[in-house]
């Protein structure tokens, strides 16, 4: 007979949690300095950090901190929040075919950022596209409220989702036919691809405190989805409210994922494709698997947002064209795996 | 004592009345089994009790007081919830799926405790699963499966459990020993609340049983009173042998009723 003592102190994980995060910290650290040292103009790490320490060095200084770096801090804010929200999501709704742009976030915050150019607002002062954007992600939450209500079930959810995905997206497109001017469409055609290059720290100050406080509200919802493994009825008799849980998820998720779309536009499979590759180094636990793939978006992004300025000779390829021609395939690879247990 | 006491329960489906005016309580300190034909009700009051159903009409009482105005932490740490043919939508460890069972008794963002560990070792020896420990869930069997996710509403240490059709998918050996455990609850001070499709476990564990039809009691009571001819030609439309062996009563559907 074994004593309960030994067969219990094994705590068996596929790879431990703090390994795991400190690695990813890590790597994200490392691409974040290479994300600045990488572009037409050749900086070495010394000039990056004495231009950080504010040591003037004119064009350097002005390509670091005008150009570089709010990029690279946007690919991690960005990245983060969509890795993190993909998690949530999918930890909610438990399925993991699950995205941010499921529930009709990022196709609502890219149809308010539409309106801006296509009003011209954006001309008259710059900071109208990522505030269309962040007032797109909220309308899409009211109207998921109005058509799922508090205590829905999953699957409204989901068609409610659907719904409001495709009506934002046919609002798009009508934008897009009836603009009089080409180049405003061909602005907001060139925009919706999603990238970062051409940003500033504007876009940072102004998207980072909202896709903060997204984040608080999502990190806090490890335990609920932890409990959700075991069903609605169970993880509601484990003592969680459920349609606050719902409520906190969807909130969360529109307030990062509207701040991230308004200043990036529609980058797609992020959130799909990294919580599925951390999902078995956490054991499965919906709950330890947001702020890993918070740190997996970022670094996934990151990486991507390296690879763009590379690829293709002349003008950079768009961040959201590669994320979709990476993440597409390996969304029908989830499909195929996953269709026995949707049927 | 703790006590659910359902006083005038409707619940309503469209316009079928899936519960019709219940009234009953339910103690700790007895196995009381929840009987009757498919659709009669059973499920729903489960869901009804733990507050998963909205009802239409009556009042639901946990120590005598309206269930709604209690703590949702402290309901959990004492009611425990174990659905039928359950559920378990990712891939996790036993381990990890019988340790949900404390979440109720941990605090946010700590860990887990000596007494959580223990409480998680005991409830996997007791459903005969800690050899199945380090196994994925989704790799068990459906009897295996739902013995581990028994486990993890015995780890919750509840003073009221409310089973679904436990025994359903278990093999008859584990079928006896999950009734023995839940006996063993009862004598440990706690209460049970089992829906049961057996008849003789039902006969032979229950100290009361609760007889739904069509959404209404149709008997309560001792399980010889309750399992009368008259009940079962009633509601299940059965007739059935019975016996006795060693002074426990059994009793088998034999034939429908008029049939030859």
């Amino acid at each position: 007979m074994t004593s309960p003592s030994i067969a219990l102190k094994d705590e068996r994980r596929p790879v431990s949690f703090a390994v795991l995060a400190t690695a990813l910290t890590l790597c994200i650290v490392l691409l974040f300095f290479i994300s600045m040292a990488a572009g037409p103009v050749s900086v070495s790490f010394l000039q990056i950090l004495a231009s950080l320490k504010g040591e003037d060095q004119a064009l350097v200084t002005i390509i670091i901190e005008q150009i570089r770096l709010p990029r690279a801090i946007l690919a991690v804010t960005v990245g983060a929040t969509l890795g993190l929200a993909g998690a949530a999501l999918q930890g909610l709704l438990r399925n993991p075919l699950a995205e941010p742009g499921l529930i009709g976030v990022s196709g609502c915050a890219a149809l308010g950022s539409v309106i801006m150019f296509y009003t011209g607002a954006t001309a008259v002062f710059a900071l109208a596209l990522p505030l269309g954007g962040i007032a797109g992600a909220l309308i899409a939450v009211a109207a998921i409220y109005g058509l799922a209500g508090r205590e829905s079930s999953i699957l409204t959810l989901v068609l409610a989702g659907v719904a409001v995905n495709a009506f934002a997206g046919a609002l798009t497109t009508l934008a897009l036919s009836l603009s009089p001017n080409p180049y405003a469409a061909f602005e907001i055609f060139f925009w919706l691809l999603g990238s970062l290059a051409d940003r500033s720290l504007t876009h940072v100050y102004l998207s980072l405190p909202l896709m903060a406080i997204g984040w608080i509200l999502l990190l806090t919802m490890g335990r609920a989805l932890d409990a959700l493994t075991l069903g609605e009825d169970t993880a509601r008799s484990l003592g969680f409210n459920l349609g606050r849980v719902q409520a906190q998820v969807i909130i969360g998720t529109a307030l990062a994922v509207g701040a991230a779309v308004a200043v990036s536009g529609v980058i797609g499979f992020v959130g799909l494709v990294v919580p599925h590759l951390l999902r078995p180094l956490v054991g499965y636990q919906p709950g330890r698997l947001l702020p890993i793939s918070a740190l997996g978006g970022a670094l996934l992004t990151l990486a991507a947002d390296i690879a763009v300025r590379y690829v293709m000779n002349g003008p950079e390829l768009k961040l959201g064209v590669l994320t979709a021609l990476i993440g597409a395939p390996f969304f029908l690879y989830l499909v195929l795996q996953t269709r026995k247990a949707l049927r | 004592m703790n006590e659910f006491v359902v006083q005038n329960l409707n619940v309503v489906f469209g316009d079928h009345k899936v519960l019709d005016d219940i009234c009953v309580s339910f103690q700790t300190g007895s196995l009381t089994g929840l009987i009757g034909p498919n659709g009669a009700g059973k499920t729903t009051l489960l869901r009804t009790l733990i507050g998963a159903q909205p009802f239409d009409g009556g009042k639901i009482l946990w120590n005598g007081i309206d269930i709604k105005e209690h703590d949702r932490h402290q309901l959990a740490q004492n009611i425990a919830y174990l659905p039928q043919g359950g559920v378990c939508h990712w891939p996790l460890t036993v381990e990890r799926l019988v340790a949900l069972g404390r979440l109720p008794h941990q605090p946010p963002w700590q860990k887990q405790t000596h007494e959580d560990r223990q409480a998680v070792f005991n409830a996997m020896s007791k459903t005969d699963v800690a050899a199945l420990a380090s196994r994925t869930v989704t790799t068990l069997s459906g009897g295996e499966r739902m013995r581990v996710l028994m486990a993890r509403a015995l780890a919750t240490n509840p003073s009221m459990l409310l089973a679904d059709e436990p025994v359903a998918s278990l093999d008859p050996f584990h079928q006896l020993q999950a009734m023995a455990i839940l006996k063993t609850m009862i004598r440990n001070g706690a209460g049970v609340i089992v829906v049961l499709h057996d008849l003789t476990l039902a006969a032979r564990f229950c100290d009361r049983l609760v007889l739904l039809h069509d959404g209404r009691i149709a008997g309560d009571g001792e399980p010889d009173d309750v399992l009368s001819a008259e009940n079962l030609a009633a509601t299940y439309r059965v007739e059935a042998l019975r016996g006795k062996q060693n002074g426990e009563p059994f009793i088998v559907p034999w034939k429908e009723q008029g049939g030859v």
